[in-house]
């Protein structure tokens, strides 16, 4: 079925009054984009989430505010109701702002299944290929398969962070060796290694869903007997030394975590991390070396970089 | 989890009964994300509240994975709650439907105050304020 998109440029303060009446003159759902949602989340210094400037530039100023509306329903008669109680929002104390009202025809295939779209198998290193659970792919001699359904977590293996990984992976992995997989998301990265031929991996996430999805993720690419999946604040729960631990997360927290780090590596293991903005690299490859690291090397791709060190 | 913000996307729905159809497919389609993973893990949230529109706030990142959290209810919904009234005015100009006091206003805001994007308590009361005036409420002094 087709819907009604009906969109109101409006502020902040009208919001709430706008999805009322849109609800009240029969939307079946309602979306509100708010600029100032990412301003005050670049202003929180906890969070932990990046907008860039230029995307609260393009969102622009005012609020929008859309109704859906199924089109066997919708009526030209609606719209001037929504424009006049729009205007007359006024008389409340509300400031309306622009109040203008457009519409626009969404059509159920453009949106059910488009972020599949986005996700196709690709190669991701020399010779680690990401496939998606749903895609078909023909595999050469040289390629290692990694299945993912990223579902609700993070890491499909097309951020630049997680391709730098894959890479440095695909070199410091030996045969037989233990892995840690810190803040594991998808399980992208630990699952990489046990097909890169890690005997033991750890994965570990702070958040259950990521949890959940990985351990789906090592069912789907059969790592079962290789993989463990543990719900933990960073390493935690772990006990003995590994031989390579890598951390896909954010500069804040591998600089925090590197004391950990040195401790469950054994001596020449090799600690992987990534998630650094380029601004915060000098400040990540200080805490290492502070820690008794020499670092190996670094990657950049785009704005971001990952960093190889050694313990010792 | 190094996590690029691509968009903020505020929604209504209603608990444990989120579906594919508006607004979240077009709202989270637009961006990539996993539409049925947004669906699934919503309703398992939100089983225990059937019943109730919870307004949630989805952040999508560049690598087009997402997570959101659940908010307070909408405003007007808290408004008709305090009001006891099952609907608001169709013509707020003409036909006013209750009254509502200003503390019961000030409580509406203190409960909100944390999700809106009000700088303070009276421009969240404000806001409730309004948004009461324009259901055919009457906000008494």
């Amino acid at each position: 079925m087709n819907y009604i998109e009906i969109t109101i440029l409006t502020t902040t303060e009208a919001s709430e009054a706008v999805s009322f009446l849109l609800e009240d003159v029969g939307a079946s759902g309602i979306a509100i984009e708010d600029p100032n949602d990412f301003i005050l989340l670049n202003k929180n210094e906890t969070a932990w989430d990046y907008v860039e400037p230029d995307l609260i530039e393009a969102m622009g100023k005012d609020v929008k505010v859309k109704g859906y509306f199924p089109e066997t329903i919708y009526t030209d008669e609606i719209k001037s109701k929504i424009k006049q109680r729009v205007d007359s929002l006024t008389d409340f104390g509300l400031n309306k702002g622009k109040g203008e009202v457009n519409t626009r025809v969404v059509k159920e295939e453009d949106w059910a299944n488009a972020w599949k779209k986005y996700f196709k198998p690709f190669k991701a290193g020399e010779r680690i290929v990401v496939k998606p659970t749903w895609e078909e792919y023909e595999a050469d001699d040289d390629d290692i398969i990694v299945q993912i359904d990223p579902g609700m977590a993070f890491g499909t293996g097309n951020h630049e962070t997680t391709l730098m990984c894959i890479k440095l992976l695909e070199k410091y992995v030996k045969k037989g060796c233990r892995v840690y997989d810190v803040g594991c998301g998808s399980g992208i990265l630990g699952i990489t290694a046990a097909k890169l031929g890690a005997e033991r991996v750890l994965c570990v996430d702070l958040d259950e869903v990521a949890c959940k999805s990985a351990i789906e993720n090592v069912r789907v690419n059969e790592e079962e007997s290789k993989i463990v999946v543990k719900n933990s604040n960073l390493l935690d729960v772990a006990s003995e030394k590994a031989d390579l631990i890598v951390a896909n997360i954010i500069a804040d927290i591998i600089i925090s975590f590197t004391p950990q780090a040195i401790n469950f590596l054994k001596d020449d293991g090799i600690f992987i991390s990534s998630g650094i903005i380029l601004d915060r690299q000098d400040d990540v490859v200080n805490a290492l070396k502070e820690h008794q690291f020499s670092i190996l090397e670094i990657s950049q791709m785009g704005e971001w970089c990952a960093i190889a060190a050694k313990r010792g | 989890m190094a996590k690029k913000v691509s968009a903020i996307v505020k929604l209504q729905v209603p608990a444990g009964k989120a579906t594919p159809a508006p607004p979240i497919g077009p709202a989270l389609g637009q961006h990539g994300v996993n539409i049925m993973g947004f669906c699934k893990e919503f309703n398992e949230k939100t089983a225990k509240q059937a019943g109730l529109i919870i307004p949630v706030v989805i952040t999508v990142y560049q690598d087009r994975s997402f997570t959101f959290i659940t908010k307070t209810p909408p405003a007007a919904v808290l408004i008709k709650k305090a009001a006891g009234i099952e609907s608001g005015s169709g013509a707020p100009n003409k036909n006013k439907v209750a009254k509502i006091s200003k503390e019961k206003i000030r409580e509406i805001a203190e409960l909100k105050m944390p999700d809106l994007n009000a700088g303070s308590i009276e421009a969240a009361m404000s806001m409730i304020a309004g948004t009461a005036r324009s259901m055919g409420v009457v906000v008494e002094d």
